[in-house]
């Protein structure tokens, strides 16, 4: 029996359940003619024919489900949750109080059939051209709307038309580069929904949707002849090649990004992994004598093409918007003088325009002459009398859009408006008819997703992409799916909690050479459909910075945890016996806790606290908006890995996603009877598994060295601070004991101590292991040492333009006189307390017994910390010298006379 | 009559700290068209721009970049040009002929030369054609009115009931606001009518200059009291662009310098800037001189 049968066979299948439901739906909508809304006809299904067949190319996926049953079905859509979310894959806003939203993606792909597919892609190609053919006339010749071929107003009202773009050309014979059609498929076939040309997003989440999806049905991605997604990648590092200004020869290409809170931030880093070209932001780029150059470690490199995923509007704040906090100054007329290439161009949002459809027709025949072969949804444009009379007759049957998008610009349903919205919508458009257009409801064919409750129908959005390459477009052999939230919603948007799917396009039956054309999923490594390139060219200076406090915010939230963990400890066994030995220690050891993490007053502050440490010691731990806790350095440094993700493996997300689902644990469990040092255990153990993904896995190159770099300044502070306020003072020696101990736990040196001395600790032998010997991987001295190493890696103070004027210190000079000042310290000179002859009389501490201040001690840890501060700010000026953020000029409105 | 003027135009930036890098854009070319000839004209810049262009934008202006790379604490931009003046102020008395609803009509009865202003009857960035417009428009703008006469009642109107001060608006002053106060500045007046004339389907423009000031009788003339100006443009038909100046209750003659038109303001602010600094302090200086030679 072979895999199709026993899918024909399953009498309870899974499938025949779905087939139940899709032919009682549309049993009901061919009585009663229409639904609860004003769609044309019953909607196709994907999966099945009309009579509840399956559909060609499908039949191996329906076995498959039937085989898998329900159960196997669910588990392996928890299987593609738990992957998504163990790679980091986001979708909205990462940084701030919201978690980050997941990508949320259904474990069955949409399969294209090779016929089906043969009869689509020509159709998508030859709208990807007229687009191009728009866009090249919009902003040069303009004789489209002369003739009047397009309407003037649909241009010129449109908020994607931006005149400050007007002459500016890409060399080569592409305007439009980057192109990407939304395709439904209706009673009749597919036809275009919607055109995205400004910034098309999506390509990388559909190679991730590919490699989550080809590990969670291997054997059917293994048996399957699927045409691959990665050519289409390299057509488009091709194509951004391609249209480099023609003097340069080795052409630079970054990709320009909003940044990490971007809602589309995952597939920019997923984007430039694919293609090897850097992710830069606004502030990392300027314009000099009309070149754009990247601010680099080392020194600035020349920047030839932008694969800009910034709005148009926001690439300028010289000739754009003024507030724009992501573009570069002077920009645009560096695109205009022809020396740097911007892919998509700026203005290319005048094509996200469902007002020219009702015009491409006859664009079609004008421009190619030839019939537009992708039908368009019937689209009308109110700025045409006649058209504007149908959509004003016709409210509350069709889809209200405005021709551009924008904030409060979103389709109105009219079927689902309230007679009074209707009023105000129909007075909107007699106001400002250009500015409006309407659609038809289509029939969008439905696709199975993988619920609770079996498989459901859900309406089903296919974003095709194409790239401009050799003069033409080639489409990526597959695409984004998208399907609605809920059953019978026409809404299938990323915002409004659509699905994602991943797209199969079965492959010609004739193989052709090897490497080329289709081919069956590869067994190894769970097939996965992808092929990072090393980026090659240099580190932005805002890449080199985050790497930096990634690794001082990685270090501060270990020695976070393992201080609290002594904390913790200690408040275990001796809260409940104030007057004791072990009490006074745990109070030395709380006020340390306040001091090192600098959270105030604290344990400082209040005896009562010492008393009753557990809320502290909780808040300490869990409360990630309140700096110095560890909950805020695991924030900081998950944000920190967000800003470079491009940068980091996927194993990297596995940990750091472990890392939040531990502290999301912590977060809830503030109960007073929390265990919290096993919680702290479980961080620590998130926390380790990063470093040592930081020392086996990535390349020694500057980024690493930065890291190390960072690590390594914030364990030495880390130590001092530490040393400073544990052992400010000299306690009798029951309470010293077990301080020292605690310190040497806290610095992972405990067990070193005890090898190499035996006996109670001492504390010249304490200083003298965590501050001067070179061999101790927790001591001051080694980090110094391994920070020397990195900054002899690391290039010399760069030239910025635009930074700050300021000359910075070269912290290799300053390094040296750190390590000198450590070489002559005495520990022995150091330990002792001042005596009490002197003069100075000790204070009482909680055990009730006299304490004697180490005040040379405390002078000398307190000079080695500010030097070690200074050391850092020094590392910072010299590599991350960061260019002011750009101000408008001041400006006055033209004062005149009369 | 042929006029000639040598136009300088000096605005001079003053920061509190140093200021790394500017780059800016200046509107200050006047345009060569048939009523007027630009016969020399050049800009500079202080200190020493790394790049200093020049280029056409979407309206065909002309303009000007720069980039300043020296760090400073000042920066100055000088224009000066030589120009020559023919225009003869529009007769509009002789525009009574025909009401202003049948000179739309007229307009959009030639397709072709249709399509090429209809982008002057839409609203701009500054100029939405809703709020207080209708209202304050739809009295002016009555149907059945003549023409010539709407015309001159428009900026009569403007003139009288709004009062000129400096200093009360700013660049982002929206039309609603100047309707409310009943004041602003020639940019407000200007920008006022010719929101109006769009409501009523003309097509309108925003025209950026300069205008000839005479000392009153028997005095010396000042240096750099001149300012540059703003005023409208409105489409008729067989006549072509006539301009009207709302602020001085006057149509636009041999007085008058055009350096740029744009839909509002924004298109054709005479300069704009970016400036990379840590300073919070600035301060701006304008003078311009309009001499007739």
């Amino acid at each position: 029996m072979t895999l199709a049968d026993i899918g024909r066979d399953g009498a309870s299948g899974i499938v025949d359940g779905y087939r139940a439901a899709y032919l009682q739906g549309r049993l009901e909508v061919d009585s009663s003619g229409r639904p609860d809304r004003p769609v044309s006809g019953p909607a196709a299904d994907e999966l099945l024919e009309r009579d509840g067949a399956v559909r060609s190319g499908w039949q191996d996926l329906a076995a498959t489900v039937d085989l898998l049953g329900a159960e196997g079905m669910r588990r392996r859509d928890e299987q593609a949750r738990r992957l998504l979310e163990d790679e980091g894959v986001t979708y909205g806003s990462v940084v701030g109080d919201e978690a980050p939203g997941r990508w949320r993606l259904d474990p069955l792909p949409v399969i294209v059939d090779h016929q089906e597919w043969a009869e689509l892609s020509p159709g998508l190609i030859q709208r990807a051209e007229l687009m191009d053919l728009l866009l090249a006339d919009l902003y040069g010749p303009r004789d489209l709307l002369r003739r009047g071929l397009i309407p003037p107003a649909v241009v010129l009202a449109h908020a994607g038309f931006m005149r400050p773009c007007d002459g500016i050309r890409l060399p080569g014979p592409s305007q439009l580069v980057m192109a990407a059609i939304d395709v439904v498929r209706g009673p009749h076939g597919w036809m275009a929904l919607g055109d995205r040309t400004q910034a098309p997003s999506g390509a990388g989440y559909a190679m991730e949707n590919r490699r989550i999806v080809s590990r969670v049905m291997t054997g059917l991605y293994r048996d399957t002849l699927l045409e691959r997604l990665r050519s289409f990648f390299h057509a488009v590092r091709a194509a951004l090649h391609e249209v480099a200004p023609s003097v340069a020869e080795a052409p630079r290409v970054v990709i320009l990004t909003p940044g990490p809170n971007s809602e589309t931030a995952f597939d920019q880093a997923f984007l430039s992994t694919l293609l090897g070209f850097p992710l830069v932001e606004g502030q990392d780029l300027t314009v000099r004598d009309g070149r754009v150059w990247m601010r680099s470690l080392g020194r600035p490199e020349p920047v030839d093409v932008i694969l800009r995923r910034v709005d148009g509007w926001f690439c300028d704040p010289l000739e754009l918007r003024a507030d724009s906090r992501l573009g570069v100054p002077g920009l645009l007329q560096a695109a205009r003088l022809g020396r740097v290439s911007i892919v998509n161009p700026p203005g290319s949002a005048v094509l996200e325009n469902p007002g020219l459809v009702p015009f491409l027709p006859a664009l079609s025949r004008a421009l190619l002459d030839a019939p537009l072969l992708l039908d368009s949804v019937p689209t009308w444009w109110c700025g045409d009398p006649d058209h504007r009379r149908f959509v004003l007759a016709n409210l509350d049957r069709l889809v209200l859009r405005p021709i551009a998008r924008g904030i409060g610009r979103a389709n109105r349903f009219g079927w689902e408006l309230s007679a009074e919205a209707r009023t105000l919508l129909r007075a909107r458009i007699e106001a400002e008819p250009h500015a409006w257009s309407a659609q038809e409801p289509v029939a969008m064919s439905t696709a199975p997703v993988m619920t609770s409750s079996g498989l459901s129908p859900r309406s089903l959005v296919l974003r095709s992409f194409a790239v401009a390459t050799g003069g033409r477009f080639r489409l990526m052999a597959g695409g984004l799916g998208r399907v609605a939230a809920t059953p019978g919603s026409l809404d299938v948007s990323s915002l409004g909690g659509a699905l994602a799917k991943d797209v199969w396009v079965i492959g010609a039956r004739t193989v052709t050479a090897a490497g080329a054309g289709p081919q069956r999923g590869l067994a190894s490594r769970g097939g996965d459909d992808v092929d990072p390139v090393p980026i090659a060219t240099g580190l932005s200076s805002r890449v080199a910075e985050d790497m930096f406090w990634l690794g001082r915010y990685a270090e501060r939230a270990e020695d976070a945890a393992r201080l609290l963990r002594v904390a913790a400890d200690l408040a275990g066994d001796h809260t409940r016996r104030p007057g004791s030995v072990g009490f006074g220690s745990l109070a030395v050891m709380l006020r340390a806790l306040t001091a090192v993490t600098t959270t105030y007053p604290g344990f400082a502050g209040s005896a009562d606290l010492i008393a009753r440490p557990q809320a502290e010691l909780v808040r300490l731990s869990v409360d990630a908006f309140a700096p110095g806790t560890l909950a805020h350095a695991v924030r900081r440094t998950v944000e920190a890995a967000h800003s470079v993700r491009e940068l980091l493996s996927t194993d990297t997300w596995l940990v750091l996603g472990a890392l939040d689902r531990v502290l999301l644990e912590l977060g809830r469990a503030r109960e007073p009877d929390v265990d919290l040092p096993s919680a702290l255990s479980r961080v620590l153990e998130g926390l380790l598994a990063l470093s040592g993904l930081a020392m086996e896995s990535m390349v020694r190159d500057w980024s690493w060295h930065l890291m190390d770099a960072g690590r390594r300044l914030e364990r030495a502070m880390q130590v001092v601070a530490l040393l400073r306020h544990a052992l400010a003072e000299r306690y009798p020696a029951a309470v010293d004991d077990v301080v020292l101990e605690s310190v040497l736990i806290s610095a992972e040196s405990i067990i070193t101590h005890r090898r190499r001395r035996p006996g109670r600790p001492r504390v010249d032998g304490v200083l003298d292991l965590l501050l001067l010997d070179r061999d101790n991987p927790r001591g001051v001295q080694h980090q110094l040492d391994r920070l020397g190493d990195d900054l002899a890696r690391l290039p010399a103070a760069p030239a910025v333009p635009n930074g700050a004027a300021s000359e910075p210190a070269d912290p290799r000079a300053r390094l040296l006189a750190v390590q000198a000042r450590l070489q002559e310290v005495d520990v022995h000179e150091l330990s002792r307390a001042a005596e009490p002859a002197t003069g100075a009389t000790g204070a009482t501490g909680e055990a009730g017994r006299e304490t004697i201040p180490r005040t040379a001690l405390v002078t000398f840890l307190d000079g080695l910390w500010q030097e070690l501060a200074d050391l850092a700010d020094a590392v910072a000026a010299t590599h991350f010298a960061r260019a002011v953020p750009p101000t408008p000029m001041p400006a006055t409105p033209t004062v005149d006379v009369r | 009559m042929t006029r000639r003027y040598e136009v300088r135009h000096r605005t001079e930036y003053t920061y509190g700290d140093a200021v790394t890098a500017s780059y800016g854009w200046a509107y200050l070319t006047p345009r060569d068209l048939p009523e007027q000839a630009c016969l020399s004209s050049r800009v500079e810049v202080a200190p020493s721009p790394g790049l200093l262009s020049d280029g056409v934008d979407f309206f065909g202006n002309r303009a000007t970049y720069f980039e300043v790379h020296e760090p400073h604490e000042q920066l100055t931009v000088s224009a000066t040009s030589l120009v020559e003046v023919t225009r003869t102020g529009a007769d509009l008395p002789a525009l009574d002929g025909i009401t202003w609803p049948d000179a739309r009509d007229a307009l959009r009865a030639d397709p072709a030369r249709w399509r090429e202003v209809v982008g002057f009857t839409l609203a701009s960035p500054q100029l939405s054609l809703g709020g207080g417009l209708p209202e304050f428009a739809g009295r002016l703008l009555r149907p059945g009115r003549p023409l010539g006469t709407t015309l001159r009642e428009l900026v009569h109107v403007i003139h009288d009931d709004f009062a000129y001060r400096s200093g009360t608006t700013t660049v982002t002053t929206t039309l609603d606001e100047v309707l409310q106060r009943r004041e602003g500045v020639c940019q407000d007046f200007a920008n006022l009518a010719v929101a109006s004339l769009r409501w009523a389907g003309l097509p309108a423009r925003y025209v950026s200059g300069y205008i000839e000031t005479r000392p009153p009788a028997g005095q010396p003339r000042l240096q750099g009291v001149d300012a540059s100006h703003a005023w409208v443009s409105v489409l008729v038909p067989q006549v072509g662009w006539i301009d009207l100046d709302p602020t001085n209750d006057q149509v636009v003659d041999e007085q008058y310098v055009v350096t740029a038109w744009g839909r509002d303001y924004t298109d054709v602010p005479p300069l704009k800037g970016v400036i990379f600094t840590e300073s919070t302090k600035s301060s701006m200086r304008v003078a311009v001189d309009v001499i007739r030679l």
